[in-house]
């Protein structure tokens, strides 16, 4: 199968430069695909697919009774990322989730960034995850955001910067460590020549800094996976996790409050829990602090919490910096609790709530991104130059009515990389999610992530809720296939 | 494990036990009725009865003829018991036990969850298919069974499926005989008449005990027949059988150390094991059944409140 004819059409590729040429990183790939003999690649596609709905690698799609599931569609051309131009890019990953911690920390806290007027005081009391029940709380080793799945995006000179920090519940890491399953499959040879960075210890990293966040004193702690149950879309995922880590998989009925710990409900009886990686809510933790009627957490987890016998990855409360106008601030925070530059840019980011960003908005609907502050999964978005004129005006209406919850974005004319459409290469638009794990002094981060592309031709929206797929992620290191030469 | 862990592989036993027990009582009914319609005597509404769901079958589906009874029993998504809503509970529970076990076990009763509602939208499928559905049901059922014997470590989670399939199938036999005795009661005049025989005949075939009977036993014979499917130590769909294989299960569970599930299901073991099918028939078996029928109910609730120390909902029906 061969790319002949493949057009970058002047966006930024990711395996091909401007004049078509394959991109080192990605040389051997392309050759190798180039000498596969004509249905070949397509055949594998189509066993990678098969191999998925078999494992049962499938997600849930809410309001349909029968046949709820469906895979994620996987497409079999990997992403390559030179490991050279990935290391600023995991520094700065790194600086970044240290410095949205000390912010999480120092807002529960004596919030003296906001003393010192560096960030408004307006900023964390309208965001929707921030929870005045989590004032002045100690999780252990300070850290708020164990795990974050941050976006990036790279604009037609290749530049990564900053979408959002997903500081809550990230999913998706599960078909990082699968798509490189299949791939490993299908391309030994290239991958073993082009030095892949590995993903594979993920799961162990995980327990690690779990381990290392425990409650004081536990030598062993017992970590269990809390999911809201076998309807959430993530449960795959879950019971992929608690699986790979050696972590009890636990629902929120299993869980009991004996007046001191949260205790998993076992045929021996009651069994102590010390670290709880929880993919339920903050609101649905604890029925007794939060939303009364919830079912998936149990009473008395946040005094378990506050108490310093267990640890919640992430941290409830850590969702007040999950917000698209938080996110404008964390240039800032970087300098002002680090002392240093960021190394990763934000997209450039007008916040509505100012008159004269409103304003600008306003006129220039038709050429931004106009994004709601708190909502994920690219609902009630607007993109400008998509959008019909009845849209905007709709659109606008809703802007001036709640300015702070709006943020806009210049439209960043995403990077590209090929997918394979029927027989022949396309390119589509795609972002990128490295997984950061955060253990106080040191960070861990996924050569890599997860890629997400929009497989609709010209879309720029790659949720998987809206149509996208994703593909492995391959952060490579030259000069091991240099040497061999 | 956890308590809701070792609930879930039980109720996804029991539902699986359950489907193919309904599936084994459809397809011997069916062809029992093929004979019996020649003298206008067709009897559908005992299959009803062995649910113990006449009530709800009466109110939605009226009266019992074969097409409503065999859809009601196959099909019906709304009837917690069909085979279909069986079936789906089953994969339900598996899915919550995902990370518990092998791959290819899970990918069988998925694909098993969704064989009947498949079935059921089959444009081509007609009426007498059900049968071949049945066998199907049945076959698959057992699939998997096996595949629990062949592929699970002789821990826990092996023998909480044990104990789930045996106390279903124990609770399913008795029900049988239940219906067999007082729903087809025979009549006077059918007393010692080949109707009766073909009764019976058609209870062994239920549970696939005919040749096992003709060797042990011979000819037909009532107390015979009894003892076969309830007393019999050898005979795996026995009721004995299946409380006896239950309590090693549970044994093996709490490593020998005994609580009241042990304790009553220990002492059903032994009144059973000192009884022929005589004795059962002077006690009068409607009330021998009811018995029964009580102690294997209190053994479920007492295996359910030892195994959990802080009662939740139970997943199951």
């Amino acid at each position: 199968m061969t790319f002949e004819g493949y057009d970058t059409g002047g966006f930024f590729d990711e395996l091909f430069d401007n004049q078509g040429q394959a991109r080192d990183c990605a040389r051997l790939l392309v050759e190798a695909i180039e000498k596969l003999p004509k249905g070949d690649l397509r055949r594998r596609q189509e066993a990678s697919e098969r191999a998925m709905l078999s494992m049962g690698i499938t997600f849930n799609v809410y309001g349909s009774n029968e046949g709820t599931e469906r895979a994620i569609p996987f497409d079999i051309v990997p992403r390559i990322i030179d490991g050279q131009e990935w290391d600023p890019v995991e520094a700065g990953l790194k600086q970044r989730i240290k410095a949205v911690n000390h912010f999480i920390d120092d807002i529960y806290h004596k919030r003296k960034i906001i003393k010192d007027g560096v960030v408004p005081e307006w900023l964390f009391t309208s965001s929707k995850g921030y929870l005045p029940q989590c004032q002045d709380l100690n999780p252990p080793g300070g850290v708020w955001a164990h795990v974050t799945g941050t976006d990036l995006v790279r604009d037609e000179n290749g530049t990564f910067f900053v979408l959002e920090d997903n500081l809550r519940v990230p999913s998706g890491v599960s078909y990082v460590l699968l798509d490189r399953t299949l791939m490993k499959r299908n391309f030994p040879e290239v991958f073993h020549k082009s030095g892949v960075r590995r993903v594979v210890d993920y799961p162990i990293q995980f327990m690690k800094m779990l381990h290392k966040l425990a409650p004081e004193g536990i030598e062993k702690p017992n970590v269990a996976v809390l999911t809201p149950g076998v309807y959430n879309s993530a449960y795959f995922e879950h019971t992929f996790l608690a699986r790979q880590m050696g972590a009890q998989l636990v629902e929120g009925r299993d869980l009991v409050y004996d007046g001191k710990y949260v205790c998993a409900r076992t045929v021996d009886g009651l069994q102590r829990i010390d670290v709880i990686y929880r993919r339920v809510d903050d609101e649905f933790l604890d029925p007794e602090v939060f939303r009364a009627d919830s079912t998936l957490g149990c009473k008395g987890m946040m005094k378990a919490f506050r108490d310093g016998h267990l640890t919640l990855a992430n941290a409830p409360g850590t969702g007040v910096a999950d917000d698209k106008v938080v996110y404008a601030f964390v240039p800032d925070m970087i300098k002002y609790y680090l002392g240093e530059e960021p190394l990763l840019p934000n997209v450039p980011t007008h916040l509505c709530i100012d008159e004269e960003a409103l304003e600008y908005t306003l006129d220039n609907l038709d050429k931004l991104v106009v994004k709601p502050a708190s909502e994920s999964g690219g609902y009630g978005m607007l993109i400008g130059p998509a959008s019909t004129k009845k849209e905007r005006e709709e659109f606008a209406k809703v802007l001036r009515a709640n300015p702070r919850n709006y943020i806009s974005q210049p439209t960043l004319s995403l990077s590209r990389a090929p997918v394979m459409v029927d027989s022949h290469f396309e390119g589509r638009h795609l972002d990128l999610r490295p997984y950061i794990l955060h253990s106080g002094d040191d960070s861990y981060v996924l050569p890599g992530g997860l890629t997400r592309v929009a497989l609709k031709k010209g879309s720029l929206v790659v949720n998987s809720s809206q149509g996208g797929g994703t593909k492995d992620t391959w952060v490579v290191d030259r000069s091991h296939e240099l040497e061999k030469i | 494990m956890l308590s809701r862990v070792a609930d879930q592989i039980m109720w996804m036993s029991r539902y699986i036990e359950r489907a193919a027990n309904t599936a084994r009582f459809l397809e011997v009914s069916y062809h029992l009725n093929l004979d019996l319609q020649q003298g206008g005597q067709e009897q559908w509404r005992p299959l009803i009865e062995i649910t113990g769901d006449i009530k709800i079958f009466e109110a939605r589906c009226g009266e019992p003829t074969a097409e409503n009874v065999m859809h009601f029993l196959m099909f019906n998504p709304e009837y917690i018991n069909s085979i279909a809503s069986c079936l789906r509970a089953a994969r339900e529970n598996a899915m919550g036990l995902r990370e518990n076990m092998p791959a290819e076990l899970f990918e069988a009763i998925n694909a098993l969850g969704k064989l009947v509602p498949d079935a059921a939208r089959r444009k081509d499928f007609f009426h007498s298919q059900i049968l071949e559905l049945c066998r199907e049901v049945k076959r698959e059922c057992m699939m998997i069974s096996g595949m629990f014997s062949e592929i699970i470590e002789r821990g826990r989670g092996y023998h909480f499926w044990r104990l789930g399939e045996f106390m279903e199938r124990a609770d399913k036999t008795s029900r049988l005989l239940h219906v067999k005795y007082f729903y087809i009661h025979p009549q006077i005049t059918d007393l010692e008449t080949s109707i009766d025989d073909m009764q019976w005949l058609a209870l062994l075939l239920s549970l696939d005990a005919r040749e096992a009977y003709h060797r042990t036993h011979g000819l037909i014979q009532r107390d015979n027949v009894i003892h076969m499917i309830v007393l019999n130590p050898a005979f795996p769909r026995a009721i004995l059988f299946c409380l006896q294989s239950a309590q090693q299960s549970l044994n093996l569970i709490t490593d020998g150390e005994q609580g009241e599930p042990h304790k009553q299901l220990a002492s059903l073991c032994k009144k059973l094991e000192s009884l022929s099918g005589s004795d059962i028939i002077e006690t009068g078996l409607n009330e021998f059944i009811e018995d029964l029928q009580l102690a294997m109910n209190n053994i479920n609730s007492a295996i359910f409140d030892h195994f959990n120390p802080d009662p939740a909902l139970s997943t199951g029906a």
